[in-house]
């Protein structure tokens, strides 16, 4: 069967490529199509087209691939050159050599560790800052609610019932903030004459800030505004959205700072007297005034 | 859900999961492993258990050679799972491998080929072994589908495709057309069988006991298919059955070709029913085209001249048959993506 088959062949023609080479060292050694036809078991049409480079009339690449390689072996023209032919008429390439891990490993070829490893430190350095983020908010939390004690009233009647208002606050589903409820009003800020005198004789925090008198602000809302309280720590005492027909009772430090959003809609009592906003600590609607120890 | 963050840190693998061969696609980077399916085992009496050794190159190295504390295995039997445990330990060191990670385990989405024939347990135990071994989802598509893709045959025409698939454990043949498989059957028959076929031929004529890696290397050496005008010889040694000592002894191809008969028309009289059971239309599609052979087996030397003898029709040899199914499965993983996992009709 092999008949044909010489070694080391170089008889064809410089121009010739791949098909043509094939026909020509076909017919150099007087084997005719037929025979040719008969060993591929392929149609003598089919092996002309292989002849005149017409690889689609064979299908698909892997037919007329291993049909060269076939023919190429009975007429003894070196397959690695043919191949060689066709790659370069087809402007394919040959399956990649196997990647061995003997050779190499992805890791080497490869920056996806490296990324990984990146990523990995970017989301341990975030979870470090939230972690950060939490505690130092959980603290100034805590610090709000220590010296300060804020209450809510209702005009209405029916919610005369003092209201606690510690942090940390809600946001309703409208956007806007609301405070906690507490369960028991909490008792009114000791009188601080007398506290300053049980605390002068045995106490090492005589003439600390808490020892001083708190001021007791009031604000009564006829209509929405932005509102911001702190004292004298810079500890917030109220910090939120004020509405029509609530009265918020706060008391702190002095000085107290206060930020109204809406001035016009808030009316301001200080110890339980009335306080005017200066002019000058108005700036169009808002107004942004310091309230001194009395 | 650690899984699907572990997913965006591996690639998507198609695995060749065969009997002698195990071969892991990487995609965008090709074939990425290619070791024996053998998987050494050390018996550990001090924690009470088994402990893997080494596994693929290392161990087959091992195999026929270990002490007794240690037991070099091939854990996949006819193209299935025959030790569960050992395949999942198997599996997650050569997904590891693939992914060249010793920082964190890989999750990646996997694709395996499964023999045509395997059954609904076998297929499962496949899937779980793979979940086992790390991989967040799960593909199964039969070999001789992956095999066909891989060799570039035009499966999405409507017209017919033949495949032969001659693995370690099975021989799949498929007839393909608009991307489904019109007829498929699965033979039981392989290069593990050749190698059996070969020991069994050395002991009946020779009386010398033989190796598994030993029958393996004359089959690679001197073994074919069709009768030659040149004849090969192979210098084998083994162990003497009635002297009780090793001795060294002369094969050639002749033998191995009358070693090989038994084998080899099994795999013929699957491809003729093959034929026999194809509708005509599609019959005469593979009669005008032939039939491709893939897998380790097709490297058989003059493989493709019997088959063409016995059919009359043209066979040829697909590029680097061994890794036709590996890379076919990874071209399918790209399919999913663009076409959804119906395109194949894959579970």
């Amino acid at each position: 069967m092999n008949k044909w088959i010489i070694s080391g062949s170089e008889n064809a023609d410089d121009d010739a490529i791949a098909g043509q080479r094939l026909a020509r060292a076909r017919q150099e050694k007087n084997i005719p199509l037929r025979d040719i036809a008969k060993e591929l078991h392929l149609d003598e049409p089919k092996v002309r087209a292989l002849e005149e480079n017409r690889f689609e009339d064979l299908g698909a690449a892997v037919f007329a691939k291993g049909h060269l390689k076939k023919y190429a072996d009975l007429v003894g023209v070196p397959v690695d050159d043919v191949m060689s032919d066709y790659y370069k008429m087809t402007r394919s390439t040959p399956p990649p050599p196997l990647v061995g891990p003997q050779r190499s490993s992805p890791r080497e070829f490869s920056p996806g560790p490296w990324i990984a490893g990146s990523v990995f430190l970017l989301a341990a350095a975030a979870i470090a800052a939230l972690v950060y983020w939490y505690l130092t908010s959980g603290e100034a939390n805590r610090i709000d609610d220590n010296p300060v004690n804020t209450t809510v009233e209702s005009q209405q009647p029916d919610e005369s019932v003092q209201e606690a208002v510690p942090l940390p606050r809600e946001t309703t589903q409208d956007g806007a903030t609301r405070f906690e409820e507490a369960e028991e009003p909490l008792p009114a800020a000791p009188d601080a004459g007398s506290q300053a005198a049980d605390s002068a004789g045995n106490s090492p925090a005589a003439g600390e800030p808490d020892a001083v008198a708190e001021l007791q602000l009031s604000l009564a809302f006829s209509g929405d505004c932005w509102t911001e309280v702190s004292d004298a720590n810079g500890a917030r005492l109220f910090f939120g959205l004020g509405n029509a027909g609530r009265i918020v009772n706060v008391s702190g430090v002095p000085p107290l700072q206060v930020l109204l959003g809406d001035s016009d809609n808030v009316a301001v009592q200080v110890n339980g007297g009335d306080y005017q906003i200066a002019a000058g600590d108005r700036r169009g609607n808002t107004a942004s005034f310091t309230l001194e120890a009395r | 859900m650690l899984k699907n963050i572990l997913g965006y840190f591996s690639n998507d693998l198609s695995i060749d999961l065969g009997t002698a061969n195990t071969l892991i696609y990487s995609r965008g980077h090709g074939i990425v492993l290619d070791e024996p399916s053998v998987v050494a085992i050390r018996e550990d009496t001090g924690r009470g258990g088994r402990v893997v050794e080494a596994v693929g190159a290392e161990a087959k190295n091992m195999l026929g050679r270990t002490p007794g504390n240690i037991t070099a295995i091939r854990p996949l039997k006819d193209g299935v799972i025959a030790d569960f445990t050992v395949t999942e330990k198997m599996l997650q060191h050569f997904i590891r491998k693939a992914h060249g990670t010793r920082y964190f385990r890989p999750s990646p989405r996997v694709l395996i080929c499964v023999p045509y024939g395997s059954t609904q347990v076998e297929r499962r135990a496949i899937r779980e072994s793979a979940e086992g071994a790390g991989a967040r989802k799960v593909h199964l598509i039969p070999e001789p589908m992956a095999a066909a893709i891989g060799a570039g045959m035009p499966v999405h025409e409507a017209r017919g495709s033949m495949v032969l698939d001659i693995g370690g454990g099975t021989s799949e043949v498929a007839v393909i057309s608009l991307n489904g498989i019109v007829y498929a059957a699965s033979v039981r028959i392989g290069g593990d069988r050749f190698d059996e076929a070969i020991t069994n031929y050395v002991r009946r004529n020779y009386g010398i006991l033989i190796g598994e890696a030993t029958a393996e290397r004359i089959k690679h050496e001197i073994g074919s298919a069709f009768p030659g005008q040149e004849v090969r010889e192979a210098s084998v040694k083994g162990r003497n059955l009635s002297e009780g000592v090793p001795r060294s002894f002369t094969l050639n191809s002749n033998e191995i070709l009358e070693a090989l008969q038994e084998p080899l028309q099994g795999i013929v009289g699957a491809v003729k029913e093959a034929l026999e059971q194809t509708p005509p239309e599609l019959g005469a599609d593979v009669a005008e085209r032939g039939i491709v052979l893939t897998g380790g087996g097709a490297m058989l030397r003059d493989l493709d001249k019997l088959l063409m003898e016995e059919t009359g029709l043209p066979v040829v040899i697909a590029d680097d048959p061994l890794t036709c199914v590996a890379r076919g499965g990874g071209r399918v993983i790209e399919l999913i993506d663009e076409h959804g996992p119906a395109v194949f009709g894959l579970e």
